[in-house]
């Protein structure tokens, strides 16, 4: 088989699913560099696995859980992610379009604050709807650090505008 | 529920770029896979520093490796070939593994053969367990959760009480006679129940909601910590166990002040086990940290005090991490994870009672490993 073919398929996979593994990667870092260095960490194991992955028939499940291992990584290393600014806007308020994308560029930066762990935790209880017994085990810990995790991540993206964050974070740590 | 925050984070997720390059990863690809066969002698030197490493204690021989299986000693690489679960009795399992975490999940017996784990999912790693002795196997059925006699016919199905709910794995008791169940909803409002496995009987259980549950004991008894993993934790060098429940609980108070150093704490999910014959295993972990990091197994006699301290191997933090797969009333059981690469694996390793390390397996790196006995 020659390599062209060998890697037909993925390149398939990555033009149909790219964009969507990109909003994954994007909100597991917070940061659009981040987020490329992940997606293709991830896609690069894929594509060294390609034909047992391909063969097992769940390709993105396989590079959503290869960002998971990276991340995981990337926090056991205690590898910074470099921010753009490492200022913290003030509270915004306003609906117009530019108060919009300023609170969106806001809650990217407090994202990328964030430990990769509570991160992750955001990710797959507010992205992936997971419960929080599923991301435990996904993430290998206790539903009680899934709570503290998912508890500490919203009290510090509190400091964004009221109207994404209006409930006391305690009340939803605990669903 | 915070639907507002819900909503921006959804909505923060359409901002994402195009990161994805086929090309560029396949590149990668190739470059690490020649790589991978010219690093093969180092890695070769670097599996047998480990091993030495591992074989060396203060005071006896080397502890000799014991392998499950032909298929899951070979390699970390593809995992033997593995056929569907017969419905005749098939034997005792050692392990059950998923070699990924959206791949199947297969049980590995004790003559070495591999089955795939029954699944109407694909993914039946959550949830499936094997019994400390190695004859009963969970495994999720829908919402419900079959548990079945490797060694017979017997399979026990606990049906979930609605819609909404699911039943899920909290402890084997050590002498494999029982198995603590809870059937919740979105991870909340458990409901607990202990089903005797030689009889089918299931009694309940309360267990406040403010308790973390770390086992079961042969007496059906829920083996309870107060659950300081939560918003509050703090470094701990001491650690009370509650046996039993309501009126007739008793408390074990086990302090380890004199054992641990100023790092280490015995506070952390996954850090007690019971022990058969009576008596618990304390896993210590480093403190402070963002995440578990064992340190060492502190045995504990059923009066709770201490008795000894087995290190694990200190390791390059940058590129080898360690955690808790779980115990079978005897030996403590880690995954540790290489994650440099060429060297990518997962190596299951015990420690013993008597304070050997033993290498079981190694595995593929993203494997979820389900040890006999572990949740």
């Amino acid at each position: 088989m020659s390599g062209q073919d060998q890697y037909a398929g993925f390149r398939e996979f990555v033009l149909s699913r790219g964009q969507a593994l990109s909003r994954a990667a994007y909100l597991l870092t917070g940061d659009h560099q981040a987020a490329e260095d992940l997606l293709q960490e991830a896609l690069a194991r894929t594509a060294r696995h390609w034909r047992r992955i391909e063969r097992d028939g769940r390709p993105e499940a396989y590079v959503r859980t290869a960002m998971l291992n990276q991340l995981r990584s990337w926090y056991r290393r205690r590898r910074p992610i470099e921010l753009p600014s490492a200022s913290v806007p003030d509270r915004l308020g306003g609906p117009d379009v530019a108060d919009h994308v300023t609170q969106q560029a806001a809650l990217a930066r407090l994202l990328a604050l964030l430990p990769p762990r509570q991160r992750a935790v955001l990710y797959l209880r507010y992205y992936e709807d997971l419960s929080e017994v599923d991301t435990a085990r996904l993430l290998r810990c206790s539903v009680g650090t899934v709570k503290r995790h998912a508890h500490d991540a919203l009290v510090r993206l509190r400091k964004q505008p009221a109207h994404l964050l209006d409930s006391h974070p305690s009340s939803e740590a605990r669903r | 529920m915070n639907q507002d925050f819900r909503s921006a984070y959804r909505e923060l997720a359409e901002e994402a770029g195009s990161y994805a390059d086929p090309e560029r990863a396949i590149a990668v690809a190739r470059r690490r896979r020649r790589n991978s066969i010219l690093v093969l002698p180092a890695v070769l030197t670097v599996a047998i520093t480990i091993g030495t490493v591992l074989a060396v204690r203060p005071d006896s021989g080397p502890a000799p490796a014991q392998p499950l299986g032909p298929g899951v000693t070979a390699s970390a690489q593809a995992p033997a070939a593995a056929t569907p679960l017969p419905a005749t009795a098939v034997g005792p399992a050692t392990l059950a593994y998923a070699p990924c975490r959206t791949c199947a999940t297969q049980i590995v017996l004790a003559t070495g053969a591999h089955h795939l784990v029954p699944s109407d999912s694909g993914m039946t790693s959550i949830g499936t367990s094997l019994s400390p002795d190695g004859r009963w196997l969970s495994y999720p059925a829908g919402r419900d959760m079959k548990i079945r006699d490797l060694t017979g016919d017997r399979v026990w199905t606990v049906a979930s009480s609605g819609p909404q709910r699911r039943v899920g794995i909290w402890a084997w008791s050590v002498d494999s006679s029982r198995l603590l169940l809870g059937d919740y909803h979105d991870g909340q409002d458990n409901r607990y129940t202990v089903l005797r496995l030689d009889t089918g009987t299931r009694t309940a259980v309360d267990v406040a909601e403010e308790d973390l549950i770390v086992g079961l004991l042969p007496t059906g008894e829920v083996l309870t910590t107060p659950d300081l993993l939560g918003p509050d934790r703090q470094r701990s060098t001491r650690i009370t166990l509650t046996v039993g429940t309501g009126t007739a609980a008793r408390t074990i108070d086990v302090d380890a002040t004199r054992w641990l150093d100023a790092t280490e704490t015995v506070v952390w999910h996954d850090a007690v086990h019971p022990a058969a014959g009576g008596g618990y295993s304390l896993v210590v972990a480093t403190y402070p940290g963002e995440g578990p990091d064992p340190t060492a197994v502190l045995r504990v006699n059923a009066a709770g005090e201490i008795t000894d301290r087995q290190d694990v191997p200190s390791r390059d933090k940058g590129f080898q991490y360690w955690y808790v797969v779980g115990s079978d009333g005897s030996d403590v059981l880690f995954g540790k994870v290489e994650t440099l690469i060429g060297q990518q694996a997962t190596t299951l390793i015990a420690v013993q009672p008597d304070g050997h390390l033993r290498e079981i397996t190694t595995l593929p790196q993203e494997a979820v490993i389900k040890a006999p006995g572990a949740r």
